[in-house]
């Protein structure tokens, strides 16, 4: 019976791909529940709709989160969760944990139906003249927040407080705003090529202090 | 196609390209593997960074959820198709067909907070277990090949319908997670953080149902080691580890540094 010892490859292997392997992705499941949640999506790919009410309750507080920031709305952001997890349940025999972890799935249609749902409904001069919350998130918007982040969170939130300023100002409002780099370049009057490395940069800066801390 | 086009990655993991500039992506995303592994990743990321903004919706949300589900069909697996976005699931544009086979090998580090039971039969005391799939160090070109082959295994493992997991810790420290799929046929023990043996010795792992059955040796020389189990960690009640002298015992000659409770198939 042979084994193999592992050398466990940070993310910066991404950026030199070794020649003798094909298929390095690093990916980091933030939950601490990842491995549970992993066998919930094999009962939910059976039809399981007890295991996806497991998955709602693991899951929920994230998906309704990301998509009120992105929208502000709170009707609005319930019924986009509604439509998130109408869509997980939809497609669970698509979801495939070598493109990623279940937490990543739920957070990539959140994030895209938030950004669809906040462009569709405001007209393009109206996102123009919006007034962009300055507020970073790293100022929670409710100060019992803090007791309320976890172990997972401190990690993300100190790798977001180190990036460059200018570098975490383009990826909030992007991410966080839902806005495009060219409305990021706008609202922060640069040129778009310096978003684009702006957010670049900042991304790969996290992925890093992301995948070493593991 | 300019090579311009991959520095759209970024934006687009934030779903910050234009309409016309995210279809052109996701058409790249069919030709670029590459690409495909870091929109992977970097949606790890992001997904963490939304975990910062978590936030609680009303109840009415999940009973609206869990009624329309009840009523609404699941599409079926469908062959995949690359270069064709998904209109309603991004997921989707970064799926891969199933022929490509060991092209995606996520490396999957899936971490517990630490909490320590009680010894014993007992699994998923505390893990913290890097399933590197692809990751692989290797010191020869022969193994190569047999990384690459565990590496799909693995994954397949992870990615059955009937995946099962129990972990538990060793005595020395490490951690080991049990992996089994009765469906595909596969079982897989992962161990992590074990200390490296003297000369002369090695890690055992057995299955034990009435008897410890040898279940492969192991010497891991750097954070993880994935062993693959034979056909009896289907039927056994037990995983276990123990020191063996180098070549590995037909029976154990030591006590069990690591037990857990197979998963229940």
């Amino acid at each position: 019976m042979s084994t193999m010892a592992l050398d466990h490859r940070g993310f910066s292997a991404l950026a030199r791909p070794r020649v003798w392997l094909r298929g390095t992705v690093v990916l980091m499941a933030s939950s601490t529940q990842s491995v549970e949640l992993v066998e919930l999506m094999a009962r939910i790919r059976g039809g399981d709709q007890q295991a996806f009410a497991s998955l709602y309750d693991a899951t929920s507080r994230n998906v309704f989160g990301i998509v009120l920031r992105v929208l502000r709305d709170r009707a609005q952001s319930e019924e986009v969760t509604q439509e998130v997890y109408l869509e997980a349940w939809r497609s669970a025999q698509r979801f495939d944990v070598r493109l990623g972890s279940p937490t990543a799935w739920l957070n990539t249609i959140a994030h895209r139906k938030a950004v669809d749902r906040v462009r569709s409904s405001e007209r393009s001069t109206q996102r123009e003249q919006r007034h962009f919350r300055a507020e970073s998130v790293l100022t929670p918007d409710d100060p019992s927040e803090l007791a309320a982040i976890q172990d997972d969170g401190r990690r993300v939130r100190a790798a977001l407080r180190r990036l460059p300023a200018a570098q975490r100002a383009a990826l909030e409002l992007a991410y966080y705003g839902g806005r495009t780099q060219a409305e990021v370049a706008a609202a922060l009057e640069i040129p778009l090529g310096t978003v684009k490395t702006r957010m670049r940069d900042a991304m790969k800066r996290l992925r890093k202090q992301l995948g070493d801390s593991s | 196609m300019n090579a311009a086009v991959h520095t759209n990655v970024y934006a687009y993991v934030a779903d910050a390209l234009t309409p016309a500039e995210h279809e052109d992506f996701a058409a790249h995303l069919a030709t670029c593997a590459d690409c495909r592994r870091e929109v992977a990743g970097l949606r790890e990321v992001t997904a963490q960074m939304s975990g910062l903004v978590a936030a609680e919706p009303s109840e009415s949300v999940r009973s609206s959820v869990l009624a329309s589900i009840a009523t609404t069909p699941q599409d079926a697996a469908e062959p995949t198709r690359t270069g064709v976005p998904h209109p309603a699931n991004p997921w989707l544009d970064n799926r891969v067909s199933h022929d490509a086979g060991d092209e995606l090998a996520p490396v999957i580090s899936i971490r517990r907070s630490f909490g320590v039971r009680a010894a014993g039969l007992v699994a998923a005391a505390a893990v913290a277990v890097a399933l590197a799939v692809g990751g692989w160090a290797v010191e020869t070109q022969q193994t190569a090949r047999q990384a690459a082959a565990q590496t799909q295994q693995l994954t397949r493992l992870l990615g059955s319908s009937d995946v099962r997991i129990a972990s538990g810790t060793f005595t020395n420290g490490g951690t080991g997670t049990v992996v089994t799929s009765a469906r595909s046929h596969q079982a897989m023990l992962v161990a992590s953080g074990l200390p490296a043996l003297p000369d002369g010795k090695v890690y055992e792992a057995w299955t034990i149902q009435k008897e410890a059955v040898p279940a492969g040796t192991f010497s891991p020389s750097a954070s993880s080691s994935v062993v693959p189990l034979p056909r009896s960690a289907f039927t056994a009640k037990i995983v276990a580890v123990t020191v063996e002298p180098a070549g590995g015992s037909l029976q154990p000659t030591t006590p069990a540094i690591f037990t857990v409770s197979a998963p229940a198939s």
